[in-house]
């Protein structure tokens, strides 16, 4: 096994720098926890990162901004001891080291992966607090676990990060919680062990704003304690709300950095992106073209009831809510998912019955699912083969076997008319960025020709430069006709897009805005009144 | 001109081939017995009567072959691959005759000629031999059992499974034996399957003792029921009380024989059962006649019964069967 | 009462092994009503006796199930050693004491095991398939280089084993029934089997693996170490049970165990692990070997013809899967 991390090189380059840090031990006290000087890295020769510094202090919070592939990943993975850099070196405490990923943990850094990497199986008092155990024992597994440390240790991380601590809730497998609280408890196993820096990468992606509120809460508390905290974000308007400061990369390189508080979301993107992002409303006019959708006192049992709107041709509504508010039942009975068990729909005047997604796709209604991963895409699947999916039917030859080459010739427009950037069509989806996911997506959707596009979280996880992409397509399927409706929790995407809003409450609607007369804070308003 | 002289090398080449294989085949016969499992002690001992049979007899070349596995469709293909080298006969111990209707008509189909042994109700063979009539072996059994239980008392039958059919044969005529002459034997869950296996034996014959625990009597079927059932009697501590007899090995069950858990075994011996059914599949290949009362030369073999069979075919039957107990053992040493 | 049955059948779903507890209790009721011989301390014994090799194989193969593994070349393992080392005791060193026989039989199958398990890691094939192919490899080898006939001169040290008694109690019919001493053993692999398990780093890990292997690895643990581990306690629990199958049965027949993996997997699927890996647990497993035991030996007290065995086994594992799917689903 690796040692924890050992340091390295004291005396080949700077040797008065290392005299320094032998007279004065104790200076890493105040000085940054970790530096990072000069960090090349490439793959296969191509660069992936060049020369990036980058300093964190104690108690302070971060924000690493960037477009998707502009280096960001890579960074967390040299920090976190997965990757080693090609060039530069990492100093901890002052002291340079080299990192291995227990040598890592063992530093006190924690990551807090996208997607949480907690075992769903073990309860949550192992997933916060076995890896202290793990860690001490440099990875060797024949060791009896100390149990009364482990619970110890796990009740003092989950109530430094306000969840229960009844034994009960530690004896809980991790895959019977709620998203939100998996949130918590990936937290809380980051923080079990003195940690000195923790990394969220995308913590919010999945949660409502009451939940990212309570999560801000937990970080402002770890940051009283000492605790360096480094988020990876997409959602500009929350690192803003969280404050602190900013790194923004692109192309491998760091562009800028600073005080989050000093800049503009304009400016943020801008450095982001390169270019300037129209960020205003994306929607010019009102589209009121003839009525296409007419929902009639639709309801699901313990989901949503009475629920009455009408869409026109051209037209965009968003619908919007909290977790529990009924949108995403809503969404789903639309495209026949789970269908309502009782009201109306009539699409272009004529009633039509949804009881599996074979009748929607049939009525003309096209769907992207909100969990592009798990609901949507057939990851190891060629592109070709996960835009085509919706319409194999027709494209099948007399002998019943799939044309090829009418399959790649759609494949090919769609992709040209929707910018998916992929090396080759039929490399699997998983190798695309997460924007360009979205559109093969979006890309299927548009296979069937719907009539109305229904959009659940079209933007989760894609970066700035995609989501612009992307907000252009749902313009130009509106400006063509297509009635679109759009699910989501991301309000100023809901306000760039949508004609009218609606905002459930506890399965009803609740109000229904016009976008263009309404600001952000009336919209969270309204979604949090009653609770 | 060049390809010309080519396609006449080939044809050349091609028409020895074929000149050497045919010369072969004229000089030597072959003979191979396919028996239901490869290794186990009976057709171990079979193999002997089998390689005897070859030495002995000029101009003919014998084998012995079985799956490792007491599986039917193993078997089968065992006998695909026989008619693919195209032997010139096959001598078959079907572990389920039914199953191999079509692989033995195919066979037949290709000249070859097929016996079987322990299968009278196959259809697709030219000759089946039998030890000796199965009804009659069963109610032999059943008359040792009788005579050791005093004729009467509760008593049960195992079998290897419901798919062999001599086993059910022998457990059948032992019934009907029982019925007949001894109407104070009381026959009770007959037909238990062992799946060969001494362990599975073990196990029901337990569970018999505890279900009828007035049970005098129990006959085994396949050739290690009687361990099982001997091992069951002897851990009840109903040795003596509890009379066993079965087909069995003697080697095999010498140890029960002995402490008297197992009271007698009878069975015909392998080996000169593959001896003759070679001799049968010879006199096939042959074309020798087959006469009621015949002699193949084999003590139990001197003087066969021959009947029509359930197809085509006829059914040679001998009065092969030996009786082992504890006092004649040492003189079968197999 | 409709609460009821849907309080009761969410309750068997978060607590699967009470789902087999309840099948248990059910069919020896059945069979207690329909024969009273059912309730004798002697149909207890052979019931633990005949549980001992399908739970030793039971144990072990929920260990490699729990690290996301399957395990089907253990009967081959636990013939291979048991015949061999018969057949070579007998022959070269018939005085050699059982437990020397016993940790060799440990041995060799945890060796056997650890090929499996760096077969497994390296060829980062399915282990369903790797296992698959090492069992023919195995059973051909026996069948091939060691000897194909039933061995019945056992060395008396075995067979001794076998007739160690703990308890004798008699019958109705004036027969005895005995307990015999090696049912200790299924009694020690399974208290070390649950430690492993539940207090040691290596239990966690083959969990922890079995969960999602992918973000354990993530998280520091070696996956080559735990998969090795977990294949190589498998052989080992099989060359043990292949040698307790031996001294029980007083003969080494190596045809025997073979088609039996069928049986164990079915007892540690009712006893509520996940197919898929990542759960299970030792209580769990050895109820499910009792009740994969029970139907298949005591259906005779019912009156049931052995052909209808394989049917309630059946219907008790599609019945056992659609509720733990359900418990998936949720």
């Amino acid at each position: 096994m690796e040692p924890g991390y050992r340091a390295i090189g004291m005396n080949s380059q700077n040797p008065s720098r290392s005299e320094t840090v032998k007279a004065e031990p104790e200076a890493t006290a105040t000085g940054p926890f970790l530096e990072l000087r000069g960090i090349h890295k490439r793959f296969a020769g191509v660069y992936a990162l060049r020369g990036i510094d980058l300093t964190i202090e104690a108690g302070e919070i971060y924000h690493l901004m960037g477009e998707n592939g502009c280096g960001k990943s890579t960074l967390i993975k040299i920090i976190s001891g997965a990757l080693s850099p090609d060039e530069g070196s990492i100093l901890i405490g002052g002291r340079e080291v080299v990192l291995s990923p227990i040598g890592a943990l063992s530093a006190g850094v924690e990551t807090v992966y996208q997607d949480l990497s907690l075992l769903p199986n073990l309860s949550v008092a192992e997933n916060t607090a076995l890896s202290q155990q793990l860690v001490e024992s440099e990875g060797r597994l024949a060791r009896r676990i100390d149990r009364a440390r482990l619970m110890d240790t796990a009740v003092k991380a989950l109530a430094a990060v306000g969840l229960p601590t009844d034994a009960r809730f530690c004896a809980t497998a991790v895959e019977e919680l709620p998203i939100a609280t998996r949130q918590l408890v990936a937290i809380a196993r980051a923080i079990a062990t003195d940690a000195k820096l923790v990394i969220m990468d995308e913590p919010t992606s999945a949660l409502t704003r009451r939940e990212v509120e309570n999560l801000i809460g937990v970080v402002d508390r770890l940051r009283a304690g000492g605790v360096a905290v480094l988020f990876v974000s997409h959602k500009l308007d929350e690192s803003k709300s969280i404050g602190g400061r900013f790194i923004v990369m692109r192309d491998g390189a760091k562009v800028m950095e600073g005080n989050i508080a000093d800049h503009s979301k304009s400016e943020l993107s801008y450095w982001m992106t390169g270019k300037t992002l129209d960020v205003a409303r994306y929607r010019h006019a009102a589209h009121g073209g003839e009525p296409l959708l007419e929902v009639n006192r639709l309801g699901r049992t313990g989901a949503f009831k009475d629920v009455s709107f009408a869409l026109a041709r051209g037209e965009i509504i968003g619908i919007t809510g909290l977790l529990d508010s009924g949108r995403n039942e809503l969404a789903r009975a639309l495209v026949g998912v789970n269908p309502a068990d009782s009201g109306t729909i009539q699409l272009a005047g004529r009633p039509i019955t949804l009881r599996r997604p074979i009748d929607a796709i049939d009525a003309g209604i096209g769907y992207v699912p909100e969990d592009r991963l798990s609901e949507g895409l057939f990851l190891e699947k060629p592109v070709r083969s996960n835009i085509v999916a919706e319409v194999l039917g027709q494209l099948v030859d007399r002998f019943g076997k799939i044309d090829v080459g009418r399959s790649r010739t759609l494949a090919t427009k769609i992709a040209a008319d929707l910018q998916i950037v992929a090396a080759n069509l039929d490399n699997p989806v998983q190798s695309l960025s997460g924007g360009n996911q979205q559109r093969v997506l979006i890309g299927r959707g548009l296979t069937i020709d719907p009539k109305l596009f229904v959009l659940h979280g079209p933007t989760v996880g894609v970066d700035v430069g995609s989501k612009d992409t992307i907000f252009r397509i749902i313009q130009k399927l509106a400006g063509d006709g297509m009635g679109v409706i759009l699910v989501s929790d991301d309000m100023p995407e809901l306000l760039q897009n949508c004609d009218r809003i609606i905002v459930m409450r506890k399965g009803m609607i609740a109000e229904t805005f016009e976008a263009e007369n309404v600001d952000e804070d009336t919209l969270y308003h309204s979604l949090l009144l009653e609770r | 001109m060049a390809t010309m002289k080519k396609l006449a090398v080939c044809a050349l080449l091609l028409g020895s081939v074929f000149t050497i294989g045919t010369a072969l085949a004229a000089g030597n016969k072959t003979i191979v017995t396919v028996v239901k499992l490869a290794g186990e002690t009976w057709f171990t001992r079979m193999d002997q009567g089998v390689k005897d049979y070859g030495v002995k007899t000029a101009g003919v070349t014998t084998s012995e072959i079985g799956p490792g596995k007491a599986d039917a469709a193993q078997q089968e293909r065992l006998i695909e691959d026989l008619i693919a080298r195209g032997v010139d006969a096959i001598a078959v111990v079907p572990f389920d005759p039914p199953m191999l209707e079509g692989v033995l008509k195919r066979a037949m189909d290709r000249g070859i000629k097929v016996m079987t042994h322990e299968a009278n109700n196959l259809k697709n063979t030219q000759v089946d031999m039998e030890a000796f009539d199965n009804a009659a072996f069963g109610a032999h059994f059943n008359d040792q059992l009788a005579d050791c239980m005093g004729k009467s008392g509760t008593w049960t039958s195992f079998v290897g499974s419901l798919g062999s059919l001599t086993h059910v044969q022998w457990a059948d005529a032992s019934a009907a034996n029982a019925a007949k002459k001894y109407p104070d034997m009381k026959l009770v869950s007959a037909k238990n399957e062992s799946f060969n296996d001494a362990n599975t034996a073990y196990n029901k014959a337990k569970e018999l003792l505890k279900k009828f625990p007035d049970l005098k009597g129990i006959e085994g079927g396949s050739a290690v029921d009687v361990i099982g059932i001997g091992r069951a009697v002897e851990e009840a501590g109903l040795v003596g009380k509890i009379c066993v007899y079965g087909i069995g090995m003697p080697n095999d069950t010498s140890r029960y024989l002995k402490s008297g858990a197992v009271n007698g075994i009878s069975l015909w011996d392998p080996k000169d059962a593959g001896f003759v059914m070679n001799k049968i599949a010879h006199m096939l290949v042959d074309g020798t006649e087959f006469k009621e009362g015949m002699d193949l030369g084999v003590p139990g073999y001197n003087n066969m019964h021959v009947k029509q069979g359930p197809g085509k075919g006829i059914i040679v039957t001998g009065q092969a069967w030996i009786d082992v107990n504890k006092d004649n053992l040492d003189k079968y040493n197999f | 009462m409709q609460t009821s049955m849907a309080g009761l059948s969410g309750w068997l779903i978060r607590h699967p092994p009470l789902f087999t507890l309840l099948l248990i209790v059910l069919v020896s009721l059945v069979i207690g009503a329909i024969s009273p011989q059912f309730w004798q301390m002697a149909n207890l014994f052979d019931m633990a006796r005949a549980s001992v090799v399908t739970g030793l194989f039971g144990l072990g193969f929920l260990v490699v199930l729990a690290a996301g593994g399957i395990d089907m070349s253990f009967t081959a393992i636990a013939a291979l050693l048991m015949y061999w080392l018969t057949t070579a005791t007998a022959a070269y060193a018939p005085w050699m004491p059982m437990g020397v026989v016993l940790a060799a039989a440990a041995v060799g199958g945890m060796l056997l095991g650890m090929c499996n398990g760096l077969l497994v890691h390296y060829l980062k094939a399915p282990a369903l398939i790797v296992t698959i192919g090492t069992q023919y490899v195995i059973r051909s080898f026996l069948l091939t280089f060691v000897g194909t006939e039933l061995f019945v001169n056992i060395p008396m040290s075995i067979e001794n084993f076998g007739k160690y008694e703990i308890w004798r109690v008699g019958t109705d019919n004036g027969s005895i029934a005995i307990l015999p001493a090696y049912v200790l053993v299924l009694v020690v692999a399974a208290i070390v089997t649950w430690w492993i398990l539940n207090r040691t780093l290596m239990g966690r890990a083959i969990f922890a693996i079995g969960g999602n292997s992918d973000i354990a690895e993530r998280l520091g643990y070696d996956i080559r170490k735990v998969q090795v581990f977990a294949f190589a306690y498998s052989g080992l629990l099989a060359g043990i049970a292949g040698m307790l199958h031996v001294s029980s049965n007083r003969l080494a027949n190596p045809f025997d165990l073979s088609g039996t993996e069928m049986g164990v997997i079915a007892a540690v699927v009712l006893g509520g692990a996940r197919i898929t890996g990542g759960s299970g647990t030792v209580a769990g497993t050895l109820l499910g070997v009792v009740l994969i035991t029970l139907v298949n030996n005591v259906l005779i007290l019912a009156g049931i013809p052995s052909t209808w065995q394989a049917f309630v086994v059946g219907c008790f594992i599609v019945l056992a899967g659609a509720l733990f799917a359900t418990r998936e689903k949720r």
